[in-house]
């Protein structure tokens, strides 16, 4: 039983790793935390479930979703926070919580406030046998989705020019204005790339997790709590505190069940005392 | 800027808000004031629960002894305080004779005191929660859908008889409701000589994935798994049980809203094979069913489900109460609020009356079992248990 | 975050014209309307504590309900449990509330504003998780049964929604005048000046971390007694009122407000209850509105409708002095 645990565990990880990673991205780069991040999320589940219903292929929803779900974010940016991205981080901040507000309701209006689910494809809807347990081949999907995401974040921010521009736009705002980096494309080009991996997130988890409004907050504080964990703006951050969180939480769950809840709270309350940056700060 | 000046302006708001708030003129009607979610996770619920009454009452041309039939909505939003303020306005502004509602048994907790205060009958068209016809039981209140020991008890009795059943694993979101239930079942289910080899509560609407439960009820060698869920924790449930091979190796069973109408749809086929109780299927062969449903399917475009029976079923005891009084006394809330308990009517579900010492009704229980159907799983009557009633413990009507 | 507004006549100005209204229409108004008043009083009670820390400490806290919901179940044990006064009840969840603050603010109060609202959110969210599962608190079905004071020895009867709702309008003005003189005096005027300078005086450290902490844990103790005075108008609590959402609107209160002038707090709440009652008697999807008024309000009008008056106020001065 505990290779399946072990497997839920970092399952579970992953997912919340695929929420983390765009938050921390857009909290480094833009200093504000986007707390609409969880309404992206259902946003790209949504998304998702229509593709789906509708092409009745799930790779045509895990290929759209994401970039839906991006423009969506790149709209809202140039829309929104672009008027505002030099002001007070307060303000953005608070922008993005009336966004919960609209896109719970739109959300609702759009696709009625039943529970939908989304059916895995066919070949990965068996299980598979490792070490004499089944295991559901989805969830080992997921796992595979959340080290893809991981390593081509990796290769994008470390060996590619633009990814070299982010991270000096991050660093060193100033200097990299100088060496004429447009700071500001590359916030926009980010927000809406933290946007897609959220949507991303959605459609991936969605034939495990289901799709329903509401959906969105539950993600949100498990995700802050990785992001406040893990330390924000850092790739390392949102994979380590996703981690830890994710078999904290799973593991809690199987062998202290009434302290599950709390649990993880607890973790970010140690954090908060004794590394209140984060375990990987900037 | 005086302050007269302030004052009149600001005071133009609250003016119109007064105004709106307080009815002026009073027509003639008779008043359902529901107080049900329509916003919020629960509004399928409230919709159907208000699309089913409005239907029965479309049969009567929506008016009794002459008087147009008016349903009030007030949106709980599945908030109690939110509720207690509707419930206000539906009491003393827009003076409603009868209330209906609500979906969830916190909302029901938090506006009992206003009901039985205020004198106005209640009828419950869905919330389970044991205590309100029990210790909290009152003469206004009549529950005319289920308490949640009536759903769970028979399954106890029914599974621990059944051969191969002799343990059982128990897991339920960890809320009231959740643990009322599984206590119910667990109660008859040891007297009738089962063990159960253990029991779990998941955070309530907050867990989505089942996996750290699934693989330790797996490996505990029970014969059974006895659940209760619903909205998209059924569907999650039902899913990744079925994802995990759980049926391989027990038997599910539960409450029967994990495999209700409204989620086999999205469960498909990992639905297929539960064994559920519920006090209604849509499959029940009977007359007054047969019509429901054909009238439910052509106005709504899909088979009814528990919840609408229970809103239709509420606003035929309205019909059915108001009717066995005299003309004049249609108004009067006190002998309305005794007309409705005597009520006895056949509805969709089958025979319903109300049981005088506690106002629960009395009803029949379906133990079904999702089988392969015409057009997808459908839930297929195994056995049925009339009459079952509620204890009432602490009720003293 | 904004400025404390030492804009005296305006705030006081509006403050009698919001209660001549409280009063009149408690007066002449039905029993929902009092009982409405009495829910609005309360709510401002707590978009005054929220107004309090943004515009005093630049803490924007996404996590309050946690206090409305202390105070209201502390209520309800004390006068449950212990049979004692529920006025007294409320005079104790002041105690709690500042004790709770402070330990709780120990840990946050120098935490940057953005990481302050995260982890405030998570901290509410633990709450109500713990409040939610916990039998000794009634669990999801929570509390029923608390009374209110009595006080039958004054020949008033309490239970009577317009005595009730003078009862907290009382409240209401004393929390008012209490913030208002705090901001007035020497110890408020340097907890503005810490704000306005945080960055540099949290290097400092020492003073800047004392006097948030107290600022957060008097805020707190408002929310309680806000809380504490919800669960006597109701006489039931349930774990509701700490979600997320009850603090999403209290925020939502004091940014339509206008933050920094306790009584913008107070016409916020009005504004926002009102409308959203209204709102959700006509349509299921008020939310969408909601949303959209606020980031209109974030975007254009940025100290909310105090704003609004005072800039009224400045052209009726320039006009007036043509």
């Amino acid at each position: 039983m505990f290779i399946v645990q072990f497997l839920n565990a970092l399952q579970f990880s992953m997912t919340l790793f695929l929420l983390a990673v765009g938050l921390t991205i857009i909290f480094g780069l833009m200093k504000i935390v986007n707390l609409a991040h969880g309404s992206l999320y259902m946003i790209g589940a949504y998304i998702g479930l229509s593709v789906w219903s509708y092409s009745d292929s799930f790779w045509l929803a895990l290929v759209f979703s994401p970039v839906l779900t991006a423009l969506i974010g790149a709209l809202l940016y140039y829309i929104l926070f672009k008027h505002i991205q030099n002001t007070d981080p307060m303000r953005q901040v608070l922008l993005t919580f009336g966004l919960i507000y609209i896109s719970l309701d739109s959300v609702r209006l759009l696709w009625g406030t039943m529970s939908h689910s989304i059916s895995a494809p066919e070949i990965l809807s068996n299980s598979i046998l490792i070490i004499n347990e089944p295991y559901p081949m989805y969830r080992l999907f997921v796992i595979f989705i959340g080290i893809m995401v991981l390593i081509s974040l990796f290769i994008i921010l470390e060996k590619t020019k633009i990814g070299a521009k982010i991270r000096a736009s991050v660093d060193d705002p100033e200097t990299a204005q100088l060496l004429k980096i447009n700071t500001n494309k590359i916030l926009f080009y980010t927000f809406a790339l933290g946007c897609g991996l959220a949507g991303l997130a959605g459609i991936t988890v969605a034939p495990i997790l289901g799709v329903e409004p509401g959906m969105d907050m539950e993600v949100l504080v498990l995700t802050l709590i990785v992001v406040v964990v893990g330390g924000p703006g850092s790739l390392k951050g949102a994979l380590v505190g996703a981690l830890l969180i994710g078999f904290v939480d799973n593991f809690g769950k199987v062998y202290i069940p009434e302290m599950a809840q709390i649990i993880i709270y607890a973790v970010m309350a140690l954090t908060l005392l004794f590394k209140p940056d984060g375990l990987y700060n900037r | 800027m005086s302050i007269i000046n302030l004052t009149k302006k600001i005071f133009i708001l609250f003016f119109i808000f007064v105004i709106n708030n307080n009815v002026l003129f009073a027509k003639d009607n008779i008043k359902i004031g529901t107080l049900l979610p329509y916003s919020g996770v629960y509004t399928v619920l409230g919709e159907e629960i208000t699309n089913a009454m409005q239907l029965a009452f479309d049969e009567i041309n929506n008016s009794i002894y002459g008087k147009t039939i008016e349903i009030i909505r007030g949106d709980t939003e599945v908030k109690p305080n939110i509720a207690l303020q509707k419930g206000r306005k539906l009491i003393s502004s827009d003076k409603v004779d009868i209330l209906v509602g609500p979906v969830s048994s916190s909302v029901a907790l938090a506006i009992r005191d206003l009901v039985v205060q205020s004198k106005i009958p209640l009828i419950i068209p869905n919330a389970g929660a044991n205590i309100l016809t029990g210790a909290k039981c009152s003469k206004y209140i009549t529950r005319i859908s289920f308490s949640n020991y009536q759903i769970n008890a028979p399954m106890g009795t029914w599974l621990a008889k059944k051969q191969d059943i002799k343990t059982a694993f128990l897991l339920a979101p960890n809320y009231a409701a959740g643990k009322e239930m599984m206590t119910a079942f667990k109660d008859t289910f040891e007297a009738a000589g089962g063990k159960i080899l253990g029991e779990e509560y998941t955070p309530f609407r907050k867990t989505k994935d089942f996996g750290p439960y699934l693989a330790r009820i797996k490996n505990s060698g029970a014969d059974a798994v006895y659940v209760f869920y619903a909205g998209g924790e059924a569907i999650n449930f039902i899913k990744q049980a079925a994802s995990f091979d759980l049926g391989d190796v027990m038997q599910l069973t539960g409450a029967g809203w994990t495999t209700s109408p409204l989620f086999i749809p999205a469960q498909k086929e990992a639905a297929l094979g539960f064994i559920g109780s519920l006090n209604y299927v849509p499959s029940i062969d009977t007359e007054a069913n047969i019509n429901f449903t054909n009238a439910y399917r052509s106005k709504f475009g899909r088979i009814p489900s528990e919840f609408a029976v229970q809103g239709y079923d509420s606003a035929k005891v309205i019909i059915e109460a108001i009717m066995s009084l005299p003309e004049d006394q249609s108004n009067n809330k006190e002998m309305l609020a005794d007309a409705i308990r005597r009520v006895s009517i056949t509805g969709p579900r089958g025979p319903l009356t109300i049981d005088p010492k506690t106002n629960n009704v009395i009803q029949n229980i379906y133990i079904f079992e999702v089988v392969k159907g015409n057009e997808g799983p459908e839930l297929k009557v195994l056995d049925t248990i009339k009459g079952v009633r509620d204890p009432g413990t602490g009720c003293n009507l | 975050m904004k400025a404390v507004n030492y804009n005296i006549k305006l705030r006081t100005q509006l403050m009698v014209s919001l209660s001549i209204i409280a009063i009149v229409s408690n007066i002449f108004g039905g029993y929902f309307t009092r009982f409405f008043i009495a829910e609005v009083a309360i709510l401002s009670i707590f978009a005054m504590s929220l107004d309090f820390i943004a515009s005093r400490g630049g803490m924007v806290s996404l996590g309050h309900a946690m206090f409305l919901g202390i105070g209201a179940y502390a209520t309800a044990i004390l006068t449950l449990n212990y049979g004692i006064n529920p006025f007294i009840a409320t005079l104790y969840t002041i105690l709690i509330g500042i004790i709770i603050g402070l330990i709780i603010g120990y840990f946050i109060v120098l935490l940057d504003g953005i990481f302050f609202i995260m982890v405030t959110l998570a901290l509410g969210e633990m709450f109500h998780a713990w409040v939610f599962t916990s039998e000794f608190l009634g669990g999801s079905d929570g509390i029923s049964g608390i009374t209110r004071p009595d006080i039958s020895f004054l020949n008033i009867d309490i239970n009577n929604p317009l005595i009730f709702s003078f009862y907290v309008l009382i409240w209401l003005i004393i929390i008012f005048l209490f913030l208002t003189k705090f901001t007035d005096s020497p110890l408020g005027r340097s907890l503005d000046a810490i704000r306005q300078n945080s960055s540099r005086v949290s290097s400092i450290g020492g003073y800047a971390k004392i006097y948030k902490t107290i600022a957060f844990s008097i805020s707190a103790a408002i929310a309680c007694i806000a809380g504490s005075l919800y669960v006597q108008l109701n006489g039931f609590i349930s774990p509701e009122l700490t979600h997320w959402t009850v603090s999403g609107e209290g925020l939502i209160m004091i940014i339509v407000g206008g933050i920094g002038s306790v009584s913008g707090a107070i016409l916020g709440a009005t504004v926002v209850h009102i409308v959203q009652h209204e709102l959700s008697n006509i349509i299921n999807w008020w939310m969408l509105v909601i949303g959209f008024g606020f980031i209109l309000i974030v975007l254009f009008m940025r100290d909310g409708l105090w704003g609004l008056l005072e800039n009224l106020q400045r052209q009726i001065n320039i006009r007036e002095k043509k």
